[in-house]
């Protein structure tokens, strides 16, 4: 029998939720990868409207601005549950957390069907000239992460309010509200650059 | 937390029993079905390598075929379609299919065991990202064996590559390899930035991170800025080519030059994420084998962090030909030559390293020395062609596939072999052949040489790049000759390598634990490691840990041997944060990977496959995440007032 | 114009005559008999100027690189097989081998700091644009030059493929545009490389100093008969080169016997004409080289053959077996016809 020196770590907490959880920062990286894509999106966008003649060209019938508009005030209005659910999971208060989220997929949902409604409205296909190509690619885009972010409220939410609530369910909940707040984030560009830039 | 280090008794038996819990967490199920399922980065890692060192030789019978075709003017080795098709298999392969994923295999393996920690961050994620890789792999070879193989180049430029120009589906297949590759590599890296960020062993601060983590690190943070770029673009490329969008299109509007901005975004720092790993491994073996810590440390580990940054700023330079603004030129023209200097630092560190140490020759420095001779050659010339005016002479002639052959394999190919003579051992628990790898060294750097010096000369004398014949009035055949001939040295020297290989795992001499007296952490396990990489996780006090340990340097202890637990660190100060469980075996990763390849197969044929894809990979996806049962997944596990409840 | 730092012909190379006969006019490599081209050897200010930096990059090159490998090799060398603790222990050696990094580091940074320089003042050399140039449009196809001198009015404009004729001592300033995928052109004793990129135009220029016989190829790759797009540049006294011009503004020479005649016949008869012109006869298409004076040029397809009676007939009967992605279809004639086609096409002169 030899002794060692140990530094004992058995008294730390196992399966840390929040920001200093494994899976965040994974999801933080994740963002950033289609971030990167996002903006280099954009990117095209510019330097195809460098490069054009005319952008939008003059047969192509712009966006409405209404629905947009009101989407714009419906995503900022969900800043308020996702404030709330993400909150509730830091306190690990279950009911809040079930109470906010159903909020949050109802407002979500109503999203997705605005802006289903805003495409399929849309004077132009992804066919028609180059504006149309490097517009559908940003509405493209959004449409993926709108849809992949409001399904994984909905299940959670859904998880959660069969219960019991885990530390899993915290931890989903404050990166789902981070996922959240990037397709926010997304949007407010979309709305500048393809509803508002051209007609200034 | 601050834990204070206490002596605790210990004994054999109680190790063996520590042993055998652990095995029993971390050891990967039998058979074919657990060798699909198994998430050890090791056993990861290694496929990773072994597969890309196939592709590597794949590539390098391409590249036969293509010094056979051009070994005198007017040879009809190959066709024009079989050439162009054999050089953009060629380059495609070497890229996608062999260095940068070699390069990742080397980091899922070394990372773990470097920094001190049981697995990567994500093991399934890790698992996920092979069977894409390989499977993409294998989609684009059994696509060239049915004639549907790229033949624009693997830089794929629009509008050639578009469907009035390529009818068929070579680019189509091309494209969806870099999906593949691109979404491999994405996902191999956000784990490895995550494990070096929070499971570094404690102790082990950012000053005091081997260099090769280092390299991991920026080359993980790289991947994850440049592919993006490609996979953006190669699906503008296929959208263009499949529902008829016209970002490409200069007839309605799109741009020629789009392309080319986008590709050598991500093409450019591609070649910093094959040499800055290599880099990495230079670092490692310079410092072993002079027996001290490195000089310079800090700048080296400033050079990596320069190199990653520098190397988003230069992807003009290949689009000089094209037309670029007098303000522009100069300015990517003084990125380009920026970025040697940081490499130059490091190499002035490894002599001074050297200079100052007591080297001991062995094969992996001797691959050292075969990148100082190879390298600093192609650095120099990539000097020169930063230069605008000597760049319009230069691009796209034998002089730019000199260089970069000097770039490549020497910062990129030479040094990963120094790289696997020094870690083999450390995988297979058996040496090389030091004879072996001193034939290998000799025959690949003259070879190497006599294949590819010439082609500065052709280029200078007029002879472009991707042309799959020669007039014999050019005068171009004896020096293609001379190229062609030293192939057959660089194949026997792989020979050798191929052959040390099968032997050393009959015939080597056992490695022990430490058989370089090497200064950092994997050397202190057994080789090969066990499944849980460290009986006792070492702690570090220094950045040459094995040089400087205390003799009461402690280990870490109350990490549970009986589950998948890891222990997470600060990013800063290395200290202990909590202890965090990881996933097990999986199928459900292999099934997902099958899923996302039919989906990417599909869409090739019919936009369809891309929902459809998207549906086939649903059920995996939540398989795979489901809490099977509530004491596998820590998530699930009861909250400590239910507990207490 | 670029005279800046544009030294005497020949000059350039003969600064190191050491890697001189390495490069052009060796029989292994560059000019063997053939066309002349080589980037070290220079027959423009604007190549001179370039040849020029590659020479000073490759002295300072050959330094750097002997003093790296030398100090790598001598590093190694020194303590090999000596045991004992590494001199790291000893703090003075370690703070002279810091200085010497940093001083190595330093010089780097003064050498490539005056070869940013240097770069950059040639760069805006050759990028001042010259007066009075001859103007010259060069449009790239899969897989030929089509190239268009413009004339005082529409009429005296002369379009020809593949053979571009420059007189010696005045600048040319080519405007560069593609009919298809992206080419490059470069003639390397002229002058750096400059594509050709569908929907823009871009532009280049050079002046040729020495008269001769220059060879260039497209340099980016364009499909699966890259290899087979070469050019001749063809520079000559400015005498000989408006004789050239006037004679190729001037129409077709009509055919002056029977057998000619016949051959006439069958380029209009055949399918030859729907694709190329013969000014002066009905053939008028404009989607293959203009051939109103093919007879006075030096090489056909775009330089995979030389323009030979025998190789011509070849070509017709069966262009695929020299060029296999051309579009030009096979044209099957007996034995005579094709004498009296090739007979007139050799007239065009």
């Amino acid at each position: 029998m030899s002794a060692r020196a140990v530094l004992d770590v058995s008294a730390l907490p196992t399966a840390e939720h929040g920001r200093r959880a494994l899976v965040w920062l994974g999801q933080v990286w994740m963002l950033v990868i289609e971030g990167t894509m996002f903006a280099l999106a954009f990117a095209s966008y510019f330097y195809l409207r460098a490069t054009a003649d005319v952008w939008p060209p003059a047969n192509v019938e712009l966006p409405g601005l209404a629905i947009p508009t009101v989407m714009l005030a419906l995503f900022l209005a969900t800043i308020v549950p996702t404030r709330i659910s993400s909150r509730a999971a830091d306190e690990e208060d279950a009911p809040r957390l079930v109470r906010s989220m159903v909020v949050l997929s109802v407002l979500e949902l109503v999203a997705v069907a605005l802006w289903w409604v805003y495409l399929s409205r849309l004077g132009f296909r992804w066919y028609d000239y180059a504006y149309g190509s490097a517009v559908w690619l940003l509405l493209g885009i959004h449409t993926f992460h709108l849809v992949v972010s409001t399904a994984e409220t909905v299940v959670l939410t859904t998880l959660a309010a069969r219960g019991p609530v885990t530390r899993g369910h915290y931890l989903a909940t404050k990166i789902d509200g981070m996922y959240w707040y990037w397709v926010i984030g997304w949007f407010i560009a979309i709305y500048l650059v393809v509803d508002l830039l051209p007609r200034v | 937390m601050t834990a204070v280090p206490t002596a605790v008794p210990t004994s054999h038996e109680e190790e063996l029993d520590r042993a055998r819990r652990l095995e029993a967490a971390w050891g990967s199920p039998h058979g074919l079905v657990g060798a699909l399922r198994t998430v050890d980065h090791k056993a990861i890692g290694r496929r990773y390598v072994l597969t890309a060192l196939t592709f590597f030789a794949i590539g390098g019978v391409l590249a036969t075929l293509m010094r056979l075709q051009l070994r005198q003017p007017g040879a009809h080795v190959l066709s024009a379609e079989q050439y162009n098709q054999i050089f953009t298999m060629h380059g495609s392969t070497m890229m996608f299919l062999f260095a940068v994923p070699v390069m990742e295999g080397m980091m899922i393996y070394l990372v773990p065991l470097l920094v001190g920690t049981r697995n990567v961050a994500f093991p399934r994620l890790n698992a996920f990202g092979y069977f894409i890789y390989v499977l993409g792999g294998i989609f684009f070879y059994v696509a060239f064996l049915l004639h549907a193989g790229p033949d624009v180049g693997w830089f794929a430029y629009t509008p050639l590559s578009l469907s009035r120009f390529s009818p068929g589906k070579g680019p189509d297949v091309w494209a969806q390899l870099i999906t593949f590759t691109e979404l491999s590599a994405l996902v191999v890296a956000v784990e490895i930035v995550v494990t070096i960020a929070r499971q570094r062993t404690v102790g082990m601060t950012p000053q005091r991170m081997p260099i090769f983590v280092w390299a991991s690190l920026v080359t993980a943070v790289m991947i994850i800025f440049a592919m993006p770029a490609i996979m953006l673009s190669s699906s503008m490329l296929i959208m263009d080519r499949l529902v008829n969008t016209h970002f490409f299109d200069v007839a309605q509007g799109g741009s020629a030059l789009l392309w080319q901005h986008l590709f050598w975004f991500f093409g450019h720092p591609e070649v910093y994420i094959i040499f800055i790993p290599a880099m990495g491994m230079v670092s490692e073996i310079v410092e072993t084998f002079s027996g001290r810590p490195i000089v310079g440390r800090p700048a080296v580990i400033a050079s990596l962090a320069a190199t990653g940054t520098l190397g988003f700023g230069l992807w003009v330079h290949h689009m000089f030909a094209t037309t670029v603004p007098p303000v522009g030129g100069s300015f990517f023209t003084a990125t380009s030559i920026l970025i040697s200097i940081p490499t130059g630092v490091q190499i002035f560190c490894w002599i001074a390293t050297l200079w100052t140490g007591r080297p001991r020759v062995t094969v992996p420095l001797l691959f050292v020395a075969a990148f100082i001779v190879v390298f600093v050659i192609g650095g120099l010339s990539g000097v020169m062609i930063a230069s605008v005016p000597l760049d319009l002479q230069l691009h796209d002639t034998f002089f730019i596939v000199a260089h970069f052959h000097y770039v490549l394999i020497g910062g990129g190919v030479l040094p990963l072999f120094g790289g696997l003579y020094y870690w083999i051992p450390k995988a297979t628990g058996r040496l090389l052949s030091e004879r072996a790898g001193r034939w290998h060294f000799w025959l690949w750097l003259i070879g190497f040489n006599v294949v590819f010096f010439p082609m500065h000369f052709l280029g200078l004398a007029g002879m472009p790049r991707r042309v799959y014949t020669y007039q014999p009035d050019t005068g171009w055949g004896p020096l293609n000759l001379l190229a062609s001939s030293g192939v057959l040295l660089v194949i026997a020297g792989a020979v050798v390598f191929v052959v040390a290989l099968l032997r050393s795992r009959t015939h080597g001499a056992a490695a022990g634990d430490d058989p370089w007296r090497a200064p950092s952490l994997e050397w202190g396990t057994s080789s090969p490691p066990p499944s849980y990489n460290y009986l006792d996780l070492p702690t570090v006090r220094s950045a040459v840990p094995r040089w400087t340990a205390h003799a009461d340097q402690p280990v870490i202890a109350g990490v549970r041997d009986d589950v998948r637990e890891v222990l997470v660190t600060r990013f800063a100060d290395a200290q202990p944060d909590h202890r965090a469980r990881l996933a097990g075996p999986s199928i459900w990763p292999f099934v997902l990977a099958i899923t996302t390849t039919v989906g990417f197969i599909w869409s090739i044929f019919d936009p369809w496959g891309v929902p459809i894809g998207l549906i086939l990979c649903a059920p995996p996806l939540i398989a795979w995440f489901w809490p099977w049962t509530r004491e596998r997944d820590p998530r699930r596990a009861p909250l400590a007032s239910e507990a207490a409840a | 114009m670029v005279t800046t730092a544009w030294r005497p012909r020949g000059r350039a190379a003969s600064a190191a005559p050491l890697f001189a006969p390495l490069v052009g006019r060796h029989p292994w490599a560059g000019a063997a008999g053939g066309p002349a081209s080589s980037v070290v050897h220079p027959a423009s200010p604007q190549a001179g100027q370039i040849a020029l930096l590659w020479w000073i990059a490759v002295g300072i090159s050959a330094v750097v690189y002997v003093l790296v490998v030398a100090a790598f090799f001598i590093a190694i060398a020194r303590h090999r097989a000596q045991e004992g603790p590494p001199a790291g222990a000893d703090p003075r050696a370690e703070r002279r081998a810091t200085r010497i990094v940093i001083g190595a580091a330093v010089a780097t940074v003064v050498i490539l700091a005056a070869w940013f320089g240097l770069s950059v003042a040639s760069a805006r050399a050759l990028e001042r644009p010259p007066a009075h140039p001859v103007r010259v449009e060069v449009i790239g196809h899969q897989w030929w030059w089509e190239l268009h001198y413009a004339g005082a009015s529409p009429s005296d404009a002369v379009t020809s493929a593949n053979e571009l004729h420059v007189p010696v001592g005045i600048p040319v300033q080519l405007q560069l545009a593609s009919a298809d995928v992206i080419h490059s052109f470069w003639v390397p004793s002229l002058d750096g490389k400059r594509d050709l990129i569908p929907g823009t135009r871009t532009t280049t220029w050079f002046r040729v100093d020495r008269p001769g016989v220059y060879r260039g190829q497209c340099a980016e790759l364009c499909g699966l008969e890259h290899a087979h797009m070469a050019l001749l540049v063809i520079a000559e006294p400015k005498a000989q080169f408006d004789q050239w011009l006037a004679t190729q503004r001037a129409p077709a020479v009509p055919p002056a016997d029977p057998v000619t005649w016949r051959g006439q016949a069958i380029f209009l008869g055949a399918a030859c004409s729907l694709c190329h012109t013969i000014r002066g006869t009905g053939a008028g298409a404009l989607s293959a080289p203009d051939l109103t004076h093919l007879a006075s040029r030096r090489t056909i397809a775009a330089g995979a053959l030389p323009n030979a009676p025998g190789t011509l007939g070849a070509w017709i009967a069966d262009p695929h077996a020299f060029k296999r992605g051309t579009i030009m279809p096979a044209t099957r004639l007996d034995g005579g016809a094709m004498q009296a086609l090739v007979a007139y096409l050799r007239s065009l002169r």
